[in-house]
């Protein structure tokens, strides 16, 4: 509970230090041993992550948190390519399509001093820990992990990784969520998952010290940490959910950093010399998820119509001061081998809709948009562009207003509904096939199958070729967006921080926070 | 006596059961729990195991009967963001909503009484208008809009006060303003209504003629009769309070029983709301119990009746 010494002193001295530390701005907190001083970092973000360990959950809020304590063995440059670089483990081979050898780095320690082994290893891959509490297998990591075998260990430094079938993205995979490696000899001490999560140890840049609901989550810095010396004395991370709040508080210089801001705010924040607009695109596409059981949208030809109604660019450059990319096709650039850069751009072509329409012999029959109250950002004002676009060439959509994501699977869906889906790792099977594939989101709540596209993905699986994996994600591409589109593809999402120009830490392409010595922007703090 | 207590314990008892019920209805038809706390990208496997851990995969008349079954066990359930009991997680921001509801409470009647007393006295004078029109200002202006303002002016432009979180007195000031302006509006046009309407009385007269001093017809005669409708308005406010605090917790990121409502309603964590909820029923109980017990003690006519025969 949150302590109060209610003395006049106390008063006095507070109002004093409010005064003080308001006006200082980045806290400057003491010297390190080392000689350097260095700062407490204080961030304001939207929610708090309601578990620590890697495995359980993938939100937005635990992602901001957990790339501070763990390491994974592959890891991803922070720059426009993501390539694939040396983690926990400082090299790895290619055994055959089912397995990889990883050559651990020597010398890595855990947060508790004890150090990185083999052990570790096994364990946080293995079913003890992927499956849960309770070895239920109720954790999102499992749904991309759960083609590993077994863990092999050959010595205390060397581990073979082995799949259930061939698997060329097996490297990606162990570069994503929920593949960090955990203290084994710490989970085993903490004696029950809920102590193991009130307080996780890892071997990453900063260590847990300790966490309030709703309030905060403080972290130190990890010296001993392989990738260099953590840049920040301290690390709280704010638990503000009000944007105003948010915005307030970095404004009144009790915060250094902020998540989670909407473009209609850039100008606000931009008229402070000492604060700036940092972000842009992240690994995320934003969509428009179609029910093809729906009487009118069965019709592929409607649901073509749907999209080529869209001003994708009005809406980006009115929406979102201009900042985020339109992709061509369900795909990202970073997808490396995997992406296929001719596939063509997005049309708006209202004439071609209102051909469609009237081959498809739609004669005005209402569509029902769900829509949840801006649960992303400008999304009802973006809903409310988007009727007027289809409006234009004859498409009557009306707003259905519903108030959490759980309504917007009620069946009988009969209706189009906003979804937005991150990249769990950077290919197709990582990020569409995640949401239209058997076990994708969308087929499971029923809207949407597609034999062809499910076959193909089976095969895309097994095929480890990139120049034998290209043409079969081409085809894939061209089911999802002309054949039979389960949705429409809207714009690549963007996360948006205000911050202190001081603050050189730099973001990502991902919604991860990275306040590591791995971050461009820190290496030289 | 017994028998007043007696049949407003079987009221509590039902008004609790009835938001209980109301509640727990609302909560599971307005949207699965599990998709609300999940995020809308959680494979089917995973919300399927969830909602199993959490029994919410049985039909809803058998979760109601589980549930009331552990109420009467004392048992509220557990937090399915936070895993702990759901009672441990609603106790420890109770003191912390107190933090800023009691010294807001303190503040509506500081301000609140004084200001309407004055305003009764000095009828149709510019004082009077003055005291009416701050009045109508605070009572107009909503908790949130005055919260910001405040932040905007004494935390961004005048850097004296920290804009929100909680741990320090500094911390507590804006919001118990915040909190405290809109009923101490309230509180202050009452406060002239009921005082105008007993000066007018015949005892008032009465007393002024018969040579009482001015300051004792007021103390003596006026303020305790005007009482019972105030009193009314103050066990009113301690509802009004508890709602205010949902909004200005959330403005000042302050980590009360409100910011918690709020989220845990957000992500449907059931066990959490319905316990809150208890909380709410229960305190605003006891404080209507309290103010029908007080009228006995301002009003010896109603001693033994339990009940008031003036007021709202």
């Amino acid at each position: 509970m949150t302590k109060f010494e209610l003395t006049r002193r106390n008063v006095l001295a507070g109002a004093l230090a409010a005064t003080v530390s308001a006006s200082t701005g980045f806290k400057v907190t003491q010297a390190h041993a080392a000689g350097t001083a260095r700062k407490a970092l204080r961030v304001g973000m939207s929610g708090y992550p309601r578990t620590l360990d890697p495995v359980i959950a993938t939100d937005t809020a635990i992602r901001r948190v957990v790339p501070q304590l763990f390491d994974t063995l592959i890891t991803r440059e922070q720059n426009a390519s993501m390539a694939l670089k040396p983690g926990l483990a400082e090299r790895w081979e290619r055994i055959d399509a089912q397995s990889l050898r990883f050559f651990l780095r020597q010398g890595v320690v855990f947060h508790d001093g004890g150090p990185l082994t083999a052990d570790d290893v096994a364990f946080s891959l293995g079913q003890d820990h992927l499956l849960g509490p309770g070895r239920k297998g109720a954790t999102e990591a499992l749904a991309m992990l759960d083609g590993i075998d077994r863990i092999d260990i050959v010595d205390a430094h060397t581990v073979i990784v082995r799949t259930k079938g061939p698997d060329a993205l097996l490297e990606q995979r162990l570069a994503a969520w929920g593949s960090e490696i955990v203290s084994k000899r710490a989970f085993d001490a903490a004696g029950s998952w809920e102590k193991w999560t009130a307080a996780p140890v890892g071997t990453g840049p900063y260590r847990f010290v300790s966490q309030k609901l709703d309030v905060n989550v403080v972290l130190a810095p990890h010296d001993a940490y392989w990738g260099g010396r953590p840049s920040f004395e301290s690390i709280e991370y704010r638990i503000i959910p009000e944007l105003a709040a948010r915005v307030n508080g970095l404004l009144a210089g009790e915060l250094d950093l902020v998540t989670d801001i909407p473009p209609d705010q850039f100008a606000d924040v931009r008229k402070r010399a000492e604060l700036e607009i940092t972000g842009g695109p992240v690994q995320n596409i934003r969509t428009l998820v179609l029910d093809k059981t729906d009487p009118i949208l069965k019709d592929p030809r409607i649901r073509r119509a749907m999209s080529l109604a869209i001003d994708r660019k009005l809406l980006v450059e009115t929406l979102w001061d201009n900042a985020l990319p339109i992709p061509n096709g369900y795909q990202l650039p970073t997808y490396g081998a995997g992406y296929i850069e001719d596939f063509p751009a997005f049309a708006y072509d209202p004439e071609k809709a209102q051909a469609l329409l009237n081959e498809a012999g739609y004669k005005g029959e209402e569509i029902t948009y769900r829509l949840l109250n801006n649960y992303y950002p400008n999304q009802v004002s973006g809903a409310q562009a988007m009727i007027a676009m289809w409006r234009e060439v004859g498409l009557n959509v009306k707003i259905q207003m519903m108030e959490n994501s759980g309504q917007l699977k009620q069946k009988p869906v009969h209706a189009i509904f906003d979804s937005s889906n991150t990249a769990l790792f950077l290919d197709h099977l990582g990020h569409p096939w995640w949401e239209y594939g058997p076990y994708g989101a969308w087929t499971q709540a029923g809207v949407w199958e597609n034999q062809e596209y499910f076959a193909l993905g089976a095969k895309l699986r097994e095929t480890v070729e990139p120049e034998q994996r290209r043409p079969i994600i081409r085809r894939m591409l061209e089911i999802i967006h002309d054949v039979d589109p389960p949705s429409i593809v809207l714009h690549v999402s963007g996360q948006f921080y205000a911050k202190r120009k001081d603050l050189p830490w730099l973001p990502g392409q991902t919604l991860e926070l990275n306040f590591g010595p791995s971050n461009p922007g820190l290496t030289r703090t | 006596m017994l028998h007043f207590i007696l049949i407003r314990l079987a009221r509590a008892l039902l008004t609790i059961l009835i938001m209980v019920t109301f509640a727990f209805v609302v909560l599971r038809v307005s949207g699965d729990p599990v998709l609300a706390l999940l995020s809308p990208e959680t494979p089917a496997s995973v919300v399927e195991a969830f909602r199993q851990s959490w029994g919410l995969d049985q039909p809803l008349w058998v979760q109601y009967l589980r549930y009331l079954l552990a109420i009467v066990h004392g048992d509220l359930g557990q937090s399915m963001r936070d895993g702990r009991a759901a009672v441990v997680v609603v106790a420890e921001r109770i003191p912390i909503t107190l933090l800023l509801t009691v010294p807001a409470l303190i503040l509506n009647i500081a301000i609140g009484i004084p200001a309407g007393i004055l305003a009764a006295l000095k009828r149709d004078s510019f004082v009077d208008r003055a005291v009416m029109t701050s009045a109508i200002a605070g009572f107009t202006v909503p908790s949130f809009v005055l919260g910001l303002l405040l932040v905007l002016v004494f935390a961004v432009e005048l850097p004296w006060l920290p804009s929100g979180g909680a741990g320090s007195i500094q911390q507590m000031i804006l919001p118990v303003v915040t909190l405290g302006v809109g009923g101490a509006a309230v509180l202050a046009r009452f406060t002239r209504s009921a005082m105008l309407e007993v000066l007018g009385e015949a005892y008032i007269r009465t007393g002024s003629a018969k040579g009482v001093a001015w300051r004792r017809v007021i103390s003596g005669h006026a303020l305790p009769n005007a009482a019972i409708p105030i009193l009314t308005i103050i066990g009113f406010m301690i509802g009004n309070l508890i709602a205010g605090t949902v909004l200005v917790e959330s403005v000042f990121s302050w980590p009360g029983l409100g910011s918690l409502l709020v989220v845990s309603v957000m992500s449907r964590d059931l066990a959490v709301v319905q316990c809150i909820l208890l909380f709410v029923a229960a305190a605003m109980i006891i404080a209507n119990v309290l103010v029908d017990l007080l009228y006995g003690v301002l009003d010896p006519r109603l001693r033994g009746t339990g009940r008031a025969s003036g007021g709202a």
